[in-house]
């Protein structure tokens, strides 16, 4: 250095030349002409051309968006989501990260922006800054949020608690569902759980406690029987364990790189001082998880994923009550802009491939086909060479949406039964952390949905999406056995037994890609031929019950065995009582 | 033999090139044993080399370069300003226990004040700077506190004979007399800006930033864009350290005075 400066002087150089490259990022390098996505071709006609279109032959294909963000004046929404494909329809709509000219939100007069949240106590946060913001300024943007449907009972709780002092107005309410997972979330297990599911007893699995996809191995295992220890630092070697992982990713790389650690023994529900080392053998995970475990260790199958439990995982939306009754027509509108997108999400290829190229700009990830890929499914070969499938997300139109809250033809309200089913898990595994959670009536608002659907029936053209059951279950999902009372030597089911019966229900709407499998069991007293009888009738009295709460007839097959299949002693009595049972099978 | 020797000698001083040598002989060495045990899960020096050239050459690698760079000196120097403020206070009795608060403060994890910080900030910047400036604080705070505590009591007995009030004093020998340090300060706290660039970028993706490119690649266990990127952040750490520095050095050039080399 020699030219003589005063350190102020050198000072003062020093901040120059940051404000210099600043300035020169800012006005210079952002500013540069970037290759932008050539905008589509507008005008195309094209008929349905994907497989599984809802709308009929004739239905045309709207236009695609353009790139150009809209300024159309109108309400502004900032919705937080995670990277998830069941969000095609969103993604469709908007056009981009903002709301584009020509896109169905830009019809509806929105102005929406996209922003990418894969942690979902963040966007909760989010929510309960909203609600304290729109309390003072009604001219607040809102603030919208997309979960797992299966996850919502503990955000609720969670936002419910956080939002009281706001009021009852500001507590915050699910509105709608524009899709849901359908194969990505899955139980991965060793290949002899399918054959046996008891071969899981003594085992572990690595998962996000508490989350969705553990939710997935709850239910496989409490419909066959089998207990889940619910502490995640103690080994039950009659049931079977969690490892608890971070995230999703986690869960799937504590298989991958052959993660052990040390658990206190349970022995009859007392803890011994004594270690056991315990490894990772099956893992709950969603896309990209399930694909790291394919192509870099491999081993394992699905054991159960959202294919079967197809209603497990509706992706809701939610929002702030006060906002959206301030903002009833803009609501309306959004649902239908979202349940049209839907449709052509689900009716044209070039939708689809749209919405995939929208969510990798969105998500900044990987690029449009890798979306398109994983939203599909694919069957691949592990590393191992065993076949899995991977990846596999649904979009909803307005008939979809209006079946999963129970205004479709059934009138089964299947999200409240997923609502309830793993809210009570929830509670039962671990009463220290929610000990409880909000009434379904209380956090989920049909008022906006409703009205679409009563208004717009034109909008209800998309086909339902449709479950094809096999004629004959011959591989199970799992099996359990109830006890079901009917009255002595007859087919008529005792009052009491109601309860069971709807738990059967229940479990089934969660498993709705799966055919229910209802068998007839006798103990070997009286004639083989009037046991076998008895036993069809009780079967069939069964199916009949299910089919009057809305199930249909080609889901439910009933059959009896009559005494053919003991599961324990006929010469005492309690083994009698063992053998006579109802045993319901869910498989395909 | 001679010269191994002198390796391996206690409170020996090499010249430079040998040192360069030795250094380059170690770094070789090291790679060489990471090329030979690599394979399988874990990338080769090859592999993370490779996969470095494609990370440089990708559309977006400046913007999230430049994306972690301003959002770490913004961060930093607001840190600063706010951690010589805390420090210079200190000196002042009623301030003593606020100062001893902020040190403390150290202990403190982000997982319970992601949702508090989200609260009180406007945007995912904010939340990402605040965060930012929270962590780096309370350990410039703490080195700042060890420098003033370091001072000869001998040179505030020089400003007494001088005649200077106890404002004065402070003056000369805490702010002027130390400025220098602040440099050394930064330089050795730099590190922990650095180590939480990816806790903070992971909470607000949509501005990029190496933090995110790192979460991106684990997302997909690209263990070799990963390695990659640490890579990256390695090189512009130590890059931070020697500039750093060499800004002590030549704003205070009497700081080369003291050093034994």
């Amino acid at each position: 250095m020699s030219v003589k400066v005063k350190p102020g002087g050198k000072i003062l150089g020093i901040i120059l030349v940051l404000g210099g490259i600043y300035a020169a990022k800012v006005f210079w390098w952002d500013k540069r002409p970037q290759q932008a996505r050539a905008s589509a071709e507008i005008g195309k006609v094209k008929l349905p051309d994907a497989p599984e279109a809802s709308l009929s032959k004739d239905a045309v294909m709207l236009p695609l968006p353009g790139t150009e963000e809209a300024m159309n004046g109108g309400t502004k929404i900032s919705w937080r989501i995670m990277a998830w494909n069941s969000q095609f329809p969103l993604m469709y709509a908007n056009g981009g990260a903002n709301t584009t000219k020509g896109s169905l939100l830009d019809k509806a007069k929105l102005q929406l922006e996209i922003v990418r949240q894969d942690d979902c106590n963040k966007s909760i946060a989010d929510m309960v800054k909203f609600a304290q913001e729109y309390k003072n300024n009604p001219n607040a943007p809102g603030v919208f949020a997309s979960f797992m449907g299966d996850g919502m009972p503990m955000f609720f709780a969670a936002l419910v608690k956080e939002l009281e002092p706001l009021g009852p107005d500001y507590q915050p309410i699910a509105f709608y569902t524009m899709g849901k997972s359908y194969g990505e979330d899955k139980l991965m297990g060793p290949i002899d759980w399918q054959r046996d599911p008891n071969n899981a007893i003594g085992k572990t699995v690595s998962c996000v406690l508490r989350d969705g996809d553990m939710n997935i191995l709850v239910k496989w295992a409490g419909d066959n029987g089998l207990r889940v220890n619910p502490d995640e630092t103690t080994y039950d070697r009659n049931a079977i364990n969690l490892i608890a992982a971070n995230d999703f990713l986690d869960a799937a790389n504590k298989y991958i790189t052959g993660y052990k650690e040390s658990r206190k023994l349970v022995v009859d529900g007392k803890k011994l001082s004594q270690d056991t080392t315990v490894g990772v053998d099956a893992v709950s995970t969603w896309t990209p998880g399930d694909v790291n475990i394919a192509q870099k260790r491999g081993g394992l199958v699905n054991i159960a994923s959202t294919k079967e439990y197809s209603a497990q995982m509706p992706n809701i939306t939610i929002t702030i009550k006060k906002f959206a009754y301030d903002h009833r027509t803009d609501m309306e509108n959004l649902i239908m802009a979202l349940s049209q997108a839907g449709d052509q999400v689900r009716s044209f290829n070039e939708a689809k491939a749209f919405a995939a190229d929208v969510s990798a700009k969105v998500y900044n990830e990987q690029d449009g086909a890798y979306w398109l890929k994983y939203y599909n499914g694919v069957e691949e070969k592990d590393a191992q060479g065993l076949k899995v499938h991977l990846g596999g997300s649904m979009a909803y139109n307005l008939a979809d949406a209006a079946n999963m809250f129970g205004l479709g033809k059934d009138g089964i309200d299947r999200y409240k039964i997923v609502y309830n089913t793993f809210g009570d898990i929830l509670v039962k595994m671990y009463p220290e952390l929610v000990p409880a959670y909000p009434v379904y009536s209380k956090v989920v608002d049909k008022s906006f949905i409703t009205s679409v659907v009563s208004n717009h029936p034109e909008l209800l053209e998309g086909s339902v999406m449709k479950e094809e059951y096999a004629g004959e279950i011959t591989k199970e999902v799992s099996s359990k056995s109830y006890e079901i009372q009917f009255e002595t030597g007859s087919a008529q089911i005792r009052k009491v037994s109601y309860p069971v019966l709807d738990e059967i229900l229940q479990s089934a709407v969660v498993a709705e890609g799966l055919k229910l499998g209802v068998y007839g069991h006798t103990d070997n007293v009286g004639n083989d031929q009037s046991n076998m009888l008895l036993s069809e009738e009780r079967a069939t009295a069964v199916k009949t019950y299910l089919q009057s709460k809305g199930l249909s007839s080609s889901r439910v097959e009933a059959k009896g065995y009559g005494a053919t299949k003991p599961i324990a002693d006929n010469d005492n009595a309690a083994g009698r009582a063992k053998n006579r049972r109802v045993q319901i099978v869910l498989g395909n | 033999m001679q010269r191994l020797r002198q390796f391996f000698e206690p409170l020996r001083i090499l010249n430079k090139r040998t040192l360069t040598l030795l250094i380059v002989t170690e770094v070789l060495l090291a790679l060489v044993a990471w090329q030979l045990t690599g394979g399988g899960l874990i990338p080769t020096p090859a592999k993370v080399m490779a996969a470095l050239g494609h990370i440089i050459q990708m559309p977006d690698f400046a913007d999230n370069l430049f994306a972690s760079l301003a959002l770490t000196i913004k961060g930093m120097g607001i840190s600063i300003v706010i951690a010589l403020l805390i420090s210079y206070l200190s000196i002042v009795p009623v301030f003593q226990p606020f100062a001893r608060f902020v040190i403390k403060c150290r202990y403190l994890t982000l997982t319970g004040l992601i949702f508090l910080f989200t609260l009180l900030t406007q945007n995912g910047h904010q939340l990402k700077l605040s965060l930012l400036i929270f962590g780096i604080v309370p350990f410039f705070v703490t080195s700042l506190l060890s420098v003033i505590d370091n001072i000869h009591a001998q040179e505030f007995e020089l400003c007494t004979t001088l005649r200077m009030n106890s404002w004065k004093s402070l003056w000369e020998v805490v702010i002027v007399g130390r400025l220098d340090q602040v440099f050394e300060v930064m330089r050795q706290n730099f590190a922990i800006a650095w180590l939480m660039i990816t806790s903070v970028e992971g909470l607000s993706m949509s501005e990029g930033g190496l933090g995110v490119m790192l979460i991106r690649a684990n997302k997909y266990v690209q263990l070799d864009v990963v390695f990659g990127t640490l890579v990256i952040i390695f090189i512009i750490g130590l890059l931070f350290d020697y500039l750093l520095g060499a800004l002590r050095h030549w704003l205070f050039p009497y700081t080369k005075l003291t050093v034994r080399r």
